[in-house]
């Protein structure tokens, strides 16, 4: 089995075995098209706490089979694994979520939105605004006209 | 402590594909990005269950700036709509997709001859009980070319020209529900009526005949549920070939044919035979008999669901070779089969139809039972003898229907008895009938069982 060397945002080099790297497509493309090589693979949007992180998610989903079925992908679950995985603090949840998107792990991607959906499930707007520090940038006015376009999604 | 990370809009997309309608209506109003992403998939898909619910819809559709009524994909209207709301409403969904009309008592050609123009990219469309004629049907066939699925329960004014109307605008259609039980053309009564005249009964059979024809002429339909069918119709439905004399839909997932009078163990053997994909089989209300299982056995090797209510024929032993014989078999419906439940020991009180206390008669199997039975086998033999192979199938059968008859016989002499305690009871009317249903095929099945 042959490795693979990664290199991340702040120049910290990781050894991992192909077929664990080659869960992110990004990587996959790369090394088909480079083909063998020894020189490490930059990855500059991603920091060494996140692509550590990362890897042990793939490491750990190694042997997964590829699901290609978008529906089943979509409604299956969080495994009890991959949430105990995904127990950090929001930051680190939000860079997971990016390097997932930017490496092309779709599945990870998917845990990551699960999770942070679940954050959002049964909460009002402002509960909403709290949680994820964003800042309320409506007018009163905008704010009223929405409510009054909106009003009926309420009414379950 | 106040780090901020912002996500780009395509991930909070994806996030919010995962919550349900009253959270995205939360997320409408949290900040611009939100709503950008929120609203849209809010305005996608959504349900309207009562008058009021369906006012504030419309107030959202008509104040809404830019309109969102164009992203509005797939409604299910589970309360009852007038015309005057449909019409009101599909002026703003003119992409509209999927519409359920769950209760459509109010609606008529009225609104339902304007709706393919308004919204002509219609992939499904459900109408529960609304009295729409031939119209609405062909000005739907003429607009909308890409349905995929039509449910059309309860709709009795409709007209067999239906199906060609169908087979020429909407070749793609995959789904099809109807009641036919309301076409005049082949009604049941003036069937009856018209029985004795050797002419007039060659004409109605003359026009089933046509019927199915053109029905075959949907050739991709994967689903067709076909209820109230009428023995006319019902019997060249299930030989029928189309136009080009081509085997009548060839990719047949899930068929269901509710009313099987006159349909003969041949016409259901045939269909079988030309429908080997076949996931989903109800030939409900008629006279077949296991000679049609073995058919299922034989034939479907993908069967999940059967459906042989009101088949006072089929035995409980059959039925055991059937659910041996289909390794996906999950589900069999069996109403008014007349099998006593005590041939079933396996099958839950669910399954059973205890309305009448003294002869419990199986309703289903479902696949908790159909599990246990298939580890169980024949109750009075070993399970090898199960896989036994067709040569020596006949005697065993032999073997394991005396077994059963005792059983039969038993419960039997018991329900005569009851039976006239329950003559005295007329609000059991219908109840008496089944029983009597029932015994009398245990007595013809006695005869033949004396003949061999």
């Amino acid at each position: 089995m042959s490795n693979v060397r990664l290199l991340s945002s702040d120049n910290e080099e990781f050894v991992v075995q192909k077929e664990v790297a080659e869960r992110s497509v990004l990587i996959k493309n790369m090394l088909e098209d480079v083909g063998e090589t020894d020189s490490a693979i930059p990855l500059p949007n991603v920091t060494a706490k996140v692509l550590k992180k990362v890897i042990e998610w793939c490491d750990h989903h190694s042997s997964d089979p590829v699901t290609t079925d978008e529906t089943e992908r979509r409604t299956t679950d969080i495994d009890e694994w991959d949430q105990k995985f995904m127990e950090v603090d929001q930051e680190t949840l939000f860079d997971i979520i990016l390097a997932a998107n930017y490496l092309d792990i779709k599945p990870l991607l998917d845990v990551g939105c699960k999770t942070v959906a679940n954050m959002i499930k049964g909460k009002t707007a402002e509960e909403i605004r709290k949680i994820f520090n964003i800042v309320n940038d409506f007018t009163p006015e905008e704010e009223a006209q929405i409510r009054k376009e909106n009003e009926w999604a309420e009414d379950r | 402590m106040d780090h901020r990370v912002d996500l780009p809009t395509e991930i909070v997309s994806l996030i919010l594909e995962n919550v349900n309608q009253k959270d995205l209506y939360a997320c409408s109003l949290v900040n611009h990005q939100f709503h950008a992403v929120a609203n849209p998939l809010l305005w996608c898909s959504f349900g309207i269950k009562s008058a009021a619910n369906f006012q504030r819809v419309m107030t959202g559709l008509r104040e809404s700036n830019p309109p969102m009524g164009r992203y509005v994909r797939h409604v299910h209207l589970t309360g009852f709509v007038t015309d005057m709301q449909l019409m009101a409403f599909m002026l703003h969904t003119p992409l509209l997709e999927d519409l359920l009309m769950e209760d459509g008592r109010r609606l008529t050609n009225i609104s339902l001859c304007r709706l393919p123009g308004c919204c002509p990219r219609l992939k499904l469309m459900l109408l529960r009980g609304s009295d729409i004629t031939h119209r609405s049907i062909q000005v739907l066939a003429n607009a909308c070319h890409g349905l995929r699925i039509l449910h059309l329960d309860e709709c009795l004014r409709l007209s067999s020209t239906i199906f060609a109307t169908l087979a020429a605008g909407c070749p793609m259609l995959n789904e099809l529900t109807i009641d036919v039980g309301g076409m005049k053309e082949f009604d049941i009564y003036a069937h009856a009526l018209i029985a004795t005249n050797e002419h007039a009964r060659a004409r109605v059979y003359g026009i089933a005949r046509a019927a199915a024809m053109d029905l075959a002429g949907l050739r991709v339909l994967t689903q067709l549920t076909v209820r109230n069918s009428p023995a006319p119709f019902s019997q060249h439905l299930l030989v029928t070939s189309d136009r080009q004399g081509r085997v009548a839909w060839p990719y047949m997932i899930d068929f269901r044919l509710l009313g099987c009078y006159e349909v003969t163990d041949n016409h259901a053997i045939t269909f079988i035979k030309e429908h080997p994909t076949l996931v989903g089989l109800a030939l409900e209300e008629g006279d077949l008999s296991d000679v049609v299982l073995r058919a299922i056995s034989l034939s479907l090797p993908l069967i999940v669901y059967v459906g042989l209510s009101f088949n006072g024929r089929i035995t409980g032993h059959a039925l055991r070779h059937v659910i041996l014989d289909c390794e996906w078999l999950q589900y069999l419906r069996l109403v008014g089969c007349g099998i006593p439940a005590s041939e079933f020991p396996e099958a839950s009180p669910e399954c059973v139809d205890m309305v009448n206390g003294f002869l419990p008669l199986l309703d289903h199997l479902d696949s908790d039972a159909i599990e246990e039975i298939k580890l169980i086998g024949f109750r009075h033999d070993n399970l090898d003898d199960a896989q036994l192979d067709d040569a020596d199938e006949d005697d065993d059968h032999l073997d394991n229907e005396d077994d059963l008859w005792i059983d039969v016989y038993d419960t039997d002499d018991g329900t005569a008895a009851m039976i006239d305690q329950f003559q005295q009871l007329a609000l059991f009317g219908n109840l008496l009938h089944d029983v009597i249903v029932d015994i009398r095929g245990n007595d013809d099945e006695e005869d033949s069982m004396d003949d061999l």
